[in-house]
């Protein structure tokens, strides 16, 4: 019941999502070539809502990975200290000021995408060296990353013009706004990469939720197909998280929702997740373009705003 | 099938160590020993999940020159406890999980799993809690679904790490009698700290203490009272080799 009620919920407010904006449309000329409208839902609106349903699927899903693999269900990109690595990559991007050298991509999500992925395999490496409760202590390793990298953040920031400062604080909260294709097509690339891995690898998924040993004796090389798996994981946050800026919480909750509405295994979560994930993205967009009139309140804050009570909510009922 | 060890040694690290281990299974081995004596240790070593030194063979392959896929067709291990992070997984869920090692790895499982899984379940008597999240399950009924997916792996050695640790004795019993059922078609491994479970399940005893085995013989030489007083550093009744507390 409350399945088919969040998804109703959930699916209604991703098909208002075209028509929400600064600019109300003039509902006769979206299928007029050439007028304003038809302009705003093809080149604006639609590569947005793309973007931002591919965006909600990468970070559910990679939340999903992380928890399973670890078995943990606190472990997502941001509290593994990726996002931060994001961040502070494309900080020190804009401070050595390449501009927008490398075939068009800027520096800044250039050293975005490195920045996640040295962090994950920086943890990789680190993760070695732990015996006991690896999920746990991966976990405040990634907590650990995460303070480092933020006072390393706030001395760029320290070091930093005005307006160096607004565009690095202007990434760090995360934005949906995307002009034309190229953007939104990237990140389905990616994202459709990371869904199909995890779909083709969904039975040895499960055997992770019993533990490492269980996949071992059941004769998955465990080790191997965990490091595989991670490195397209980091490559997908990565270049999500270098054209969005990062974006926070969806891959916490999405998991804890769809296990909570589907009460299915891990091996039949992927789908779900991958959908709702996009549509809850998708739904925060929209929530967003409408509440402010005139301008975009960041992503990233609003699925903190909305994600945060939710999930208090979530956690308080559950029986 | 056969377990031979020949001078083997397993470490985790510089003070957990077992070395110059020396046995033959034909039928079973039960391995006893104080917590902490490395039973567990000897347990993963042959499953294949940690290294070793000297000699180990299934059969007549060296354990650690087969590929796990290989292993998981010949051995299975039930661990003491059922943990698993996902909270939804049915019984029959979990039971395929033993048909894994037998599954096409671009494919999902086939009818013919399920139908093994299917007369397993019944033949234990879990068939009408198929449906059942896994973690509903009492601990005698989740000892029981560990032992499907380990019938269902359809291996020759079955290794039982502590099984009757969490049951109560009415479940102890219905073990027991399962696993002599088993005995008859499996070559088994039983670790345990149950003395009567020991001598009920017959085949040799493997004592291990200061890392190494202390004692390799007959479980009827073993569970002499003297032996046992020696090795446990505790006293037995004589007939039942229940511990005495006076």
């Amino acid at each position: 019941m409350s399945k088919t009620l969040t998804l109703v919920i959930l699916l209604s407010l991703a098909a208002m999502a075209p028509f929400i904006g600064t600019v109300s449309l003039n509902l006769q000329d979206i299928f007029v070539p050439g007028t304003l409208s038809h302009q705003i839902v093809f080149e604006l609106r639609l590569p947005r809502m793309l973007l931002a349903f591919m965006a909600g699927a990468t970070l559910a899903l990679s939340g999903l990975l992380f928890q399973t693999l670890f078995r943990n269900i606190l472990m997502t990109p941001y509290t593994l200290g990726i996002s931060s690595g994001a961040i502070l990559g494309a900080g020190i991007g804009m401070k050595l000021g390449l501009g927008s050298l490398f075939f068009g991509i800027g520096a800044i999500s250039l050293f975005g995408f490195f920045g996640a992925v040295l962090t994950v395999i920086l943890l990789l490496y680190l993760s070695r060296f732990l015996h006991h409760d690896r999920g746990n202590s991966l976990l405040l390793l990634g907590i650990a990353l995460s303070f480092f990298y933020t006072a390393a953040l706030m001395i760029l920031y320290y070091l930093s013009s005005a307006m160096e400062n607004h565009m690095l604080l202007r990434f760090t909260m995360g934005s949906l706004s995307t002009v034309g294709y190229t953007t939104a097509l990237l990140v389905s690339g990616a994202t459709l990469l990371l869904f199909g891995v995890l779909h083709v690898k969904r039975h040895e998924l499960h055997l992770f939720a019993l533990s490492d040993e269980q996949a071992r004796l059941k004769g998955i090389a465990s080790e191997r197909l965990r490091l595989k798996l991670l490195i397209i994981a980091s490559l997908s946050i990565g270049t999500l998280i270098s054209q969005t800026g990062p974006i926070g919480f969806i891959g916490l909750i999405v998991p804890h929702i769809v296990r909570t509405l589907y009460r299915r295994n891990i091996s039949r979560l992927i789908v779900p997740t991958f959908f709702v994930g996009g549509l809850f993205l998708l739904s925060c967009d929209v929530i967003a373009r409408s509440l402010s009139a005139g301008s975009d309140i960041p992503i990233g804050i609003v699925t903190a705003l909305l994600g945060g009570p939710f999930f208090i909510y979530l956690i308080v009922t559950k029986k | 099938m056969t377990i031979t060890a020949d001078n083997l040694s397993c470490a985790y690290d510089e003070r957990a160590y077992l070395t110059q281990l020396s046995f033959h299974v034909t039928s079973h081995l039960s391995i006893l020993g104080a917590n902490g004596a490395g039973k567990s240790m000897l347990a993963r070593t042959l499953c294949g999940l940690l290294p070793y030194q000297g000699s180990l063979k299934l059969h007549h392959s060296e354990l650690q020159t087969l590929s796990s896929g290989a292993i998981a067709k010949t051995l299975s291990y039930i661990p003491a406890k059922l943990e698993l992070f996902d909270r939804y997984t049915t019984v029959e869920e979990f039971a395929l999980l033993g048909r894994y090692p037998y599954k096409d790895p671009y494919r999902t499982y086939t009818q013919s799993d399920r139908e093994d899984v299917n007369s397993v379940l019944m033949q234990l008597k879990l068939d009408t809690l198929k449906q059942h999240p896994v973690t509903q399950l009492s601990s005698g009924q989740q000892q029981l679904l560990l032992i499907a997916q380990a019938l269902i792996q359809n291996t020759t050695i079955m290794i039982f790490d502590e099984p009757t640790a969490n049951l109560d004795p009415h479940n102890t019993l219905k073990f027991a009698r399962l696993f002599r059922h088993l005995q008859t078609r499996h070559t088994t491994i039983l670790i345990t700290h149950d003395l009567a479970l020991a001598a009920y399940v017959k085949g040799s005893a493997l004592f291990l203490h200061d890392h190494t085995a202390s004692f390799y013989e007959d479980v009827n030489t073993f569970l002499d009272t003297d032996t046992l007083a020696r090795c446990y550093r505790a006293t037995f009744h004589p007939q039942t080799k229940a511990l005495l507390y006076e």
